[in-house]
């Protein structure tokens, strides 16, 4: 009978005994401790309504604010200034520093490829003011700050280039002037696509990824393909080689990658990038280097690129005499060299025993300029032209001390392709991204996410057991740049939900929360210790992503909410002219039914341009069982949305990304498998390009 | 005298996440295997739904209660790994091209027949003939209609029919 038959093979197959035991173990674990589990595919599926918080006016006296210690009672519950330790440089610190770590081990750290797993085994005793916090004091030449930041301004629209006699569109950035790495690049010439081959039935272990990089001579209906560029693992044939970004500038390709290194699991990361000259014919490759650790970002800036990596750092090998097991390196040329000692911060009484690498680079002639290593983890960067911010997220579970968590940010002054250390700062909660976080007229600001620990115990009649239960509430900081210390502060704000996006366009800043009853705050913040919301008004779902549309237009990409489910893609216009009364301009639904899209975690996904009033995104939603993919062109005009263009996709099974972008006449769709090329006044096929 | 206090603790069943993971750990498992077609990914499945255990704190009326919550736990943490960008971009199989998730039991021929089957047409043969559910109840766990089950039941059998010994009990 086919019934027992099936049961009978199926009942063949168990799950690994090693498997059971670990999460058999995490649930006993439950009962008594705290579990932090981290997967790889959390992704954002929202759940409940939303709110949104539009903070108004951060308008700043153009007269630079003197010593802001003054405000010490208004904000009495941050802490503004931790103790000072003493922070010291060098191999030797290094060493003491991560040996302390080794001594104060007492918890479990587990990592492999597929996601992290922390297990408290007892309570780790560092208490707040235990922890680590200035760095030197080189506090030199900030005093023109303010001015220079003047000039820059935060807002970023997508900026087009009328070089070659061509124009085209660059991804969607923070910062005009600091681009961005991305899968898809132009120059208005040719099209870099990213793509990776890997063998779809190999087991983990014995997967090896090829990288490519296709290049298109973008030429309208005449498009071709010229070019298939392999990308090689520099320091180890056999090994993978996978394709993350690349920039192009300036006549140069420039394309990094994540190297697995060594033979054995778990590997070890490496980054690497690897510079083309666009000018030759044959795309001569000018030179390459390797960063020792697993890619976290990159900037490129000036012509110089940064590149920022997190390297790990095995504490039960540390040897002392043996430099290669705690001291970063980089190769240049397959030649490795250690980062010298004096690029090397390390805190006496530090965090993590993981490194924070950050490298220098001269994108034109592919050579080191600077670096620096700091022992401590990155989530996020932040760079514009001249301040580069990492921070650094403290799980607070593992703290019984800690009620909350926190954030360190990280301060790195860049100048020509110097990077210095300045100090750290430190927040409560946790920061969503990149946009988080804004330098303006010398103050920082910062919008996070604030998760309370509470401790419950329940009484089961046989037994009692105690588990921890969080609450969140949402908090905005502005800390001075000069000294990293917090001057204001808004704080409590939205309980039970948690920052869906954010965007500070110079003045004024907002950010979006979600809850089930949605009201959208104003917040005056013209002066940074003083804080105070301006009025509040409701609207329905959430955005996820903000993109400043012109003048006191601000375009949010978001989900419709229904009893708290995410419903169906939706735009939203909002008027931002008065930042007392911002309203609703027009909410426009995208989508049937659910559906994702790129552009919902990913702002690089967004085709934005608004001085054409377009932009495009693709959406993949399914409707009967049928899966629909496609690349959709919106335009606002006279408060409308309106579609465009809705460019159907095909083979939806093998592309990994879809980029918009046009250049000249003509729109390019591209992914890892083909480009599609329409004519933009009429959005109709001239050309498709499959490999 | 009645001990009201003991009808009310037998009223709400209190498992520990424990107990339920020894008892349904097998079953959410295959369950997953079946919908994810991969061991390590149906290791990531069992290990979330057992989390949201944990996070949920369900209160189970009964056995088949606990049983019904976890089995659409189990689907939809599965849907959302095999819909997570993650999936997706690092491992993205096409529908139908099997991982050697079966070769490891001899007579393996009806699991990679079931395997190749659509999802939707696997997933109600697992849950109808293992899971020895109702027509009714595999509605409402799958939110699609009576009719719609049955047609896919039908549509399956069809595939496999070199499987059935034609002694089924035909809905």
């Amino acid at each position: 009978m086919f019934k027992d038959n099936y049961k009978k093979a199926l009942d063949k197959l168990h799950p690994e005994k090693q498997v059971k035991e670990n999460i058999e173990k995490l649930l006993e674990d439950d009962e008594k401790k705290v579990i932090k589990v981290t997967f790889p595919y959390k992704r954002i599926i929202a759940a409940v309504a939303t709110v949104a918080l539009v903070l108004g006016a951060v308008y700043f006296g153009t007269k630079a604010p003197t010593t802001p210690a003054t405000t010490k009672s208004e904000i009495s519950t941050i802490q503004t200034k931790p103790k000072k330790t003493s922070v010291g440089k060098g191999y030797k610190k290094l060493y003491k520093a991560l040996s302390g770590i080794k001594e104060r081990d007492n918890y479990k750290y587990y990592s492999d490829l597929e996601g992290e797993m922390y297990i408290m085994e007892e309570a780790v005793d560092i208490a707040d003011d235990k922890i680590v916090q200035s760095g030197p004091s080189t506090a030199t030449g900030d005093s023109n700050m303010n001015t220079q930041n003047d000039l820059k301004g935060s807002v970023t629209l997508q900026s087009t280039t009328a070089d070659k006699g061509k124009d085209y569109s660059s991804t969607n950035l923070q910062f005009e002037d600091v681009d961005e790495a991305d899968v898809v690049k132009t120059d208005g010439e040719y099209i870099y696509a990213c793509k990776n081959e890997y063998n779809v039935t190999a087991h983990t272990s014995d997967l090896k990824i090829k990288s490519f990089v296709e290049i298109y001579r973008a030429d309208g209906a005449n498009t071709k393909k010229l070019k298939s560029l392999n990308i090689e693992n520099k320091l180890s044939q056999n090994n993978s080689c996978y394709l993350v970004e690349a920039y192009v500038n300036n006549n140069r390709l420039i394309v990094i990658n994540t190297l697995q290194m060594g033979e054995n699991y778990p590997y070890n990361e490496a980054t690497q990038y690897t510079v083309y000259d666009t000018s030759t014919p044959e795309f001569k490759l000018i030179g390459y280097g390797v960063q020792e650790g697993g890619y976290c970002s990159s900037r490129l800036s000036g012509g110089k690129l940064y590149i920022v990596t997190n390297k790990r750092t095995i504490l039960s090998n540390i040897n002392k005499n043996d430099i290669s097991t705690y001291v970063p390196a980089f190769y240049d040329k397959s030649e490795k060299r250690y980062i010298s000692s004096d690029c090397i911060i390390a805190p006496t009484n530090p965090d993590s025993s993981s490194m924070l690498v950050i490298g220098a680079y001269d994108a034109k002639k592919a050579t080191q300029i600077s670096s620096v290593a700091v022992l401590g983890g990155g989530n996020n960067v932040y760079m514009d032209s001249e301040n580069l911010i990492v921070n650094e997220y403290q799980y607070p579970f593992f703290d019984t001390k800690s009620k909350v968590d926190t954030t360190d940010l990280l301060l790195f002054k860049i100048k020509d392709g110097k990077i210095e250390y300045k100090q750290s700062g430190r927040v409560k909660g946790s920061l969503l991204n990149q946009f988080s976080m804004d330098v303006y007229k010398g103050y920082l600001r910062v919008c996070t996410t604030v998760t309370h620990k509470n401790v419950n115990e329940v009484n089961k009649g046989d037994y009692i057991y105690t588990y921890n239960d969080t609450t969140t509430t949402n908090s905005l900081y502005v800390l001075s740049v000069d000294e990293m210390r917090i001057v204001g502060a808004i704080e409590n704000l939205a309980e039970d939900e948690r920052i869906y996006s954010a965007r500070f366009t110079g003045d004024i800043g907002y950010f979006v929360t979600f809850r089930e009853t949605d009201p959208l705050f104003a917040v005056d913040l013209k002066n940074p210790k003083k804080p105070k919301i301006l009025s509040a008004l409701k609207i329905d779902g959430f955005s996820s992503y903000l993109h400043p549309f012109g003048d006191g237009k601000l375009l949010g990409f978001g989900y419709n909410t229904e009893n708290s489910i995410t419903t169906s893609l939706k735009l939203t216009m909002f008027d931002t002219t008065d930042p007392k009364d911002v309203k609703e301009i027009i909410t426009k639904t995208v989508s049937d039914g659910y559906a994702y899209s790129e552009c919902i975690d990913n702002h690089k996904a967004i085709f934005v341009d608004v001085e054409k009033g377009l932009f495009g995104f693709y959406l993949d939603t399914s409707k009967d069982d049928h899966r629909m993919f496609e690349y959709r062109i919106y335009q606002y005009k006279k408060d409308k949305f309106s579609l465009v263009a809705k460019l159907n996709l095909t083979d939806t099974w093998s592309v990994n990304y879809v980029r918009g972008l046009y250049i000249g006449e003509n729109f390019y769709v591209c992914t890892n498998k083909y480009i599609k090329v329409y004519r933009m006044s009429d959005f109709t096929k001239i050309a498709d390009i499959t490999e | 005298m009645l001990d009201f206090s003991r009808e009310e603790k037998s009223k709400e069943l209190a498992f520990t996440p424990k107990e339920l993971f020894i008892k349904y750990s097998d079953m959410v498992w295959r369950l997953a295997l079946t919908r994810v077609q991969s061991k390590a990914y149906a290791d990531d499945v069992l290990q979330e739904v057992f989390l949201r255990v944990v996070k949920a704190k369900p209160q189970f009326k009964d056995e088949q209660h606990a049983k019904a919550w976890l089995i659409k736990v189990t689907l939809n943490c599965a849907n959302k790994l095999l819909s997570s960008a993650w999936v997706r971009h690092f491992a993205s199989f096409d529908e139908g091209q099997m991982p050697d998730t079966y070769t490891e039991i001899e007579d393996n021929s009806l699991l990679l027949a079931v395997s190749k089957l659509k999802p939707k047409y696997r997933m109600v043969i697992h849950l109808y003939y293992y899971e020895d559910l109702k027509v009714g109840e595999i509605s409402a766990m799958l939110n699609i209609s009576s009719s719609a089950v049955k047609q896919r039941l039908k549509r399956a059998r069809e595939e496999l029919k070199d499987y059935m010994t034609g002694d089924e009990d035909i809905v």
